[in-house]
């Protein structure tokens, strides 16, 4: 048990009771914590609850795919990426309670999706990451940044997209805004000649986003060593949540070098404190959405599991 | 005004003033503004006297706040606990929220950090989380609040609109708590700039491009116009120079500046910075439309700046050269 039982039960039944949840307790439901509401209730076994969520989601979806980040429309539509998470795993999980329409939600938002992209930049020597990959931006009309394109391209690879040029470009993108020497941060590595610092979130994200690509990018290698020293340091619960889903991965010991008891250990004692903390400063449903979802560590459904291989960057078409 | 949380997202446009509290606040630019500076500050001081004596200094009476909401802004863009130079010092947070408290005003802590979508691992690396905590703060997130359109009352970028999150619509107050910093695109960094944390990031995006597509300059100009009531007060005791706002060093001045003005506040700062206000594209859009930068309209309490200026180190770049009158203190 990663978490206190008495935490994760009660925290189980408030998801059950209100799976229609947004980022703060009182405000209003969102896609995100929705997303992330989902897929709690599928890692905890809680179908009904589960396909309130993505049912919301799919409530909420405009005809062109997309969802909007308060479910309204006026936009941006980032979360549709995680509105197709979702939808997938839950239908891969229970394919006999979907609706006929299920997969044309999926569909239709991967087609959203793959008609975004980010606005490339001009080449700079100010600014040290590839400003010509397309990947994928928050807000249509700027530029592609590192979360939405981890988000997307998981989604797509959730999704079998991964063969996609969209997924390998995405791939690259991911791997060229790592900053040297480990890490990631929203997405540039240097500016004005000097090198930016990296932060959990997002290092985490696209680690998640790249496990089982290969082959793979000696600075992931870095990036995973990066998170693993944050970890002695507090984390905030969801930097905690997407850094024990990279961790969880296979290619976070690709050797087997790690004993499976301590990692269990450090990482139930890195939940435990998150909860502690959240316990005198307040906690929220979507933070403690994504600690329970975390706690599953592998067997998290966020996680993909098929292998992607990606050609060198030179052979790369952009868009 | 009694606003339904869950329900707050609100169709059309208005202003921040008519969408949010009873206090409809216009931009009204005065022919001359007070600036406060306080000299030989530290955090374990008392902080609290120097910003009531500041406040008062500058002729803002601060009965004003009673039974008011009074929103924090603190800025907290990146932090990292290697560089408490970067961000707020929660001293600074928790003596503003003493005075505001101790005339009655109803006071909240909010931020959108612009470049870590973890709110709560922002507050955790700035050190403000404590400071919340021990202070029994409420803190609001402004990037993941419900949010409502208010009109762009600037119009110098072409956005017609900003999302503003609830916790901001409804304060009565909004006090800029800056840290005094250099900038490596607009120079300087201090009360008007840090309003870019109003702006939620799940609107705008993490960092918040639209904002940089539609103009850095043009942008901080609008959204403070469009912003409702605004006080500051600078965090100048440990400032950074060099690569700001991020990656510079830290730069020991000591000061405390207050000012219910923040284009004087801003145009003071940058005097003490050694830096001309007047060749920072915002506080050159926003001089005497939200308040005047010349030395002549700004009217210093306190200390005269003119003794407390040191030359923060400006990187040897293109677009910053024209900043400073003498061509020294530039490192690449």
């Amino acid at each position: 048990m990663m978490l206190p039982r008495d935490w994760q039960d009660r925290h189980l039944d408030v998801l059950v009771r209100d799976p229609l949840v947004g980022y703060a307790k009182d405000g209003p439901p969102a896609a995100e914590p929705l997303a992330i509401a989902a897929l709690a209730a599928l890692g905890h076994d809680l179908p009904e609850t589960a396909y309130a969520a993505c049912a919301e989601l799919q409530r909420c979806q405009h005809i062109n795919g997309s969802v909007s980040v308060w479910l309204d429309d006026s936009g941006p539509y980032w979360p549709t990426s995680l509105a197709c998470i979702a939808w997938q795993c839950f239908k891969r999980r229970y394919p006999e309670r979907i609706s006929a329409s299920w997969q044309s939600n999926i569909d239709r938002g991967l087609q959203y999706l793959l008609s975004c992209g980010g606005v490339k930049n001009p080449i700079r020597d100010e600014i040290g990451h590839n400003t010509q990959l397309v990947g994928w931006p928050w807000v249509q009309g700027t530029h592609s940044w590192l979360e939405p394109t981890a988000m997307t391209l998981l989604a797509l690879r959730h999704n079998g997209f991964e063969h996609h040029p969209r997924a390998v470009e995405a791939a690259h993108l991911l791997i060229d805004r790592q900053v040297p020497g480990g890490g990631a941060n929203y997405g540039n590595t240097y500016v004005l000649g000097q090198k930016l610092v990296s932060h959990v979130m997002p290092s985490a994200m696209s680690l998640v986003a790249l496990s089982h690509v290969t082959p793979r990018a000696l600075s992931l290698v870095d990036s995973m060593a990066f998170l693993n020293q944050q970890c002695r340091f507090p984390m905030g619960a969801v930097s905690l949540a997407w850094s024990l889903h990279a961790m969880s991965t296979a290619d976070a010991d690709p050797a087997g070098e790690i004993n499976p008891d301590n990692a269990s250990d450090r990482w139930s004692a890195l939940l435990r404190s998150a909860v502690r903390r959240m316990q005198v400063t307040g906690s929220q449903p979507h933070q403690n959405n994504w600690l329970l979802l975390a706690s599953l560590l592998d067997r998290s459904p966020l996680l993909v599991r098929n292998e992607m291989s990606i050609p060198s960057i030179t052979s790369l078409k952009t868009n | 005004m009694h606003q339904d949380r869950r329900r707050f997202m609100v169709g059309g446009i208005a202003t921040a003033s008519a969408l949010g509290s009873a206090a409809a606040w216009h931009h009204v630019t005065r022919p001359v503004e007070n600036v406060f500076v306080a000299r030989n500050q530290s955090y374990d001081g008392d902080l609290v006297r120097v910003i009531e004596d500041g406040f008062r200094a500058c002729e803002f009476d601060l009965n004003q706040v009673r039974d008011r909401r009074v929103l924090l802004k603190p800025n907290l863009v990146e932090p990292k606990r290697t560089s408490p130079h970067m961000t707020t010092h929660p001293a600074i947070i928790q003596a503003a929220a003493e005075v505001f408290r101790s005339y009655g005003a109803i006071v909240t802590v909010g931020e959108g950090p612009g470049h870590v979508r973890d709110t709560e691992q922002a507050l955790l690396d700035s050190g403000v989380m404590d400071a919340l905590v021990n202070a029994e703060l409420t803190f609001e997130d402004l990037n993941y609040q419900a949010v409502a359109e208010v009109k762009n009352v600037g119009r110098a970028c072409q956005l017609k609109s900003f999302f503003f999150p609830r916790a901001v619509i409804e304060a009565d107050f909004i006090v800029s708590l800056p840290k005094m910093k250099t900038h490596h695109w607009m120079g300087v960094t201090g009360a008007m700039k840090n309003l870019y944390g109003v702006i939620p990031g799940c609107k705008y995006g993490w960092p918040k491009n639209v904002l940089h597509y539609n103009g850095i300059p043009q942008t901080v100009f609008d959204i403070n116009a469009s912003a409702g009531r605004l006080l500051t007060i600078i965090d100048g005791i440990d400032c950074m120079e060099g690569d700001g706002p991020i990656l510079g060093t830290k730069k020991h001045m000591g000061l405390l500046l207050v000012s219910d003005n923040l284009p004087a506040a801003d145009a003071t700062m940058a005097r003490l910075m050694d830096v001309v206000p007047e060749r920072i594209p915002y506080l050159a859009l926003a001089a005497d439309r939200l308040g005047p930068i010349s030395e002549d309209r700004v009217i210093q309490r306190g200390e005269s700046w003119q003794p407390l200026v040191k030359s923060f180190e400006i990187l040897d770049r293109d677009h910053l050269r024209h900043l400073r009158e003498s061509g020294s203190h530039f490192v690449s």
